[in-house]
């Protein structure tokens, strides 16, 4: 056995074992160990000459009646928060029989229904109408122009004192007097300014009737 | 005991005043003895000892009953005791106690062996002079031990295993050494 291998032996000691016979033969040879051993049983003896502390009654009173406080606080919480819940689910099954008692039933539901205001027609038709409204005062104002520089016109013309009946006849091919150019050129500026919008016309005309299937027609009896 | 352990606390858990006092009477001076030896403060450790038994009756019914009662309340001391220190540590100016305890004992012989191992204690690492205390003190098992200090087996028993070869190193040293010679033969 060797110094290491005695530690061991006397930790097995402490620990409530025997001391193994092979030990003896190196403690007489090993001082140091002798030593160790030596304070190994000052150790075992000086374990049982330690105080053991008393605690004083007045701290077993103190930590009991701190014990029960606590546990009637805890209690009392409790108690707290159980007449808490069943108040909450009292009103909760109030409230609840409430609603229930103020449900309609599917009859009245129905009665409920016809009451109730028909809802707004689709947007899309009030669009239409929109546009549709824009469209005619959009070529009201263009025809109004339009008949505004024909008035001109006549009134040029009556300032002449052309004999209407008897203007000749323009034909497109035939080259044109300066003053009868102007005129035709008027014709083609007012034509050509009603063109987009004429197209404009055509082709909301065109999309009003491609939506048309969309909407019902009510048919007459 | 564990059968009796179990019908106190149940009699604990229905609030019956007297086996509550049964039970702390049972425990205190453990819990208490722990405590002294971890602090070095019969003051604060009787603060810690309440503070332990509160604990205790709080998580009662989470013991499990097939387990000795003891080490779960030690364990509890424990944690309560390392908690205590943590908080102590940050106050440096209440350290200033830690032979109080070794230095109140009388002067024969006998009390200055166990006065040279209580300051042979106070001045473990923490760890050591835990399990130190909780098996040589407490007489706790290796198993509960770990229980408590949350630690391996092993790591129990190498921290108790030093905590002895240090104190046995301050006894020599103080020349409290008995005779072995004609004890092994
Ligand atoms: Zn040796």
């Amino acid at each position: 056995m060797n110094c290491l291998e005695l530690q061991g032996a006397l930790h097995d000691v402490l620990d409530g074992g025997r001391f193994p016979p092979e030990a003896a033969a190196h403690l007489a040879d090993c001082a140091s160990c002798r030593e160790l051993y030596g304070a190994a049983q000052s150790l075992t003896h000086g374990l049982t000459l330690l105080p053991r502390p008393e605690a004083a009654p007045l701290l077993t009173q103190s930590i009991v009646a701190a014990v029960l406080a606590e546990r009637r606080r805890t209690q009392q919480v409790r108690r707290r928060i159980v007449l808490a819940v069943a108040l909450a689910a009292s009103v909760a099954a109030v409230l609840l029989v409430g609603w229930l008692l103020q449900t309609p039933r599917p009859d009245d539901k129905m009665i409920v229904n016809k009451a109730l205001p028909q809802p707004e027609p689709p947007k899309l038709i009030q669009g239409a109408e929109d546009a549709r409204t824009a469209m005619a005062s959009l070529t009201e104002r263009v025809a109004g122009q339009t008949k505004e520089q024909a008035k001109l016109l006549m009134s040029v013309a009556d300032a002449l004192e052309l004999p209407m009946t008897n203007l000749p006849v323009l034909k497109v091919d035939e080259p044109l007097d300066p003053a009868a150019k102007s005129l035709r050129q008027a014709t083609q500026t007012v034509a050509s300014g009603i063109e987009p919008i004429t197209r404009s016309a055509r082709r909301a005309f065109t999309f009003f009737v491609n939506e048309m299937p969309m909407f019902e027609i009510p048919q007459k009896n | 005991m564990s059968a009796d352990d179990a019908l106190l606390v149940r009699r604990c858990l229905r609030g019956d005043a007297a086996s509550i006092q049964t039970l702390v009477e049972r425990f205190q001076s453990n819990v208490l003895g722990l405590c002294i030896r971890l602090l070095h403060h019969r003051q604060d450790a009787e603060d810690v000892t309440q503070e332990v038994f509160l604990r205790v009756f709080r998580s009662l019914k989470r013991w499990d009953a097939s387990r000795p009662l003891k080490p779960w309340i030690m364990t509890i001391a424990v944690n309560r005791c390392r908690t205590w220190l943590t908080q102590r540590a940050r106050r440096p100016e209440l350290v200033e106690y830690l032979h109080e305890t070794a230095a109140s004992a009388p002067a024969d012989d006998a009390a200055e062996l166990a006065r040279e191992i209580q300051a042979a204690l106070a001045e473990l690492r923490p760890d050591y002079r835990l399990v130190f205390a909780l098996y040589h003190e407490q007489g706790l098992p290796y198993e509960d031990i770990a229980e408590a200090v949350d630690k391996p087996v092993g790591t129990v028993k190498t921290w108790l295993h030093r905590a002895r070869l240090e104190i046995l190193e301050r006894l020599r040293r103080r020349g409290m050494v008995s005779e072995v010679e004609h004890e092994l033969s």
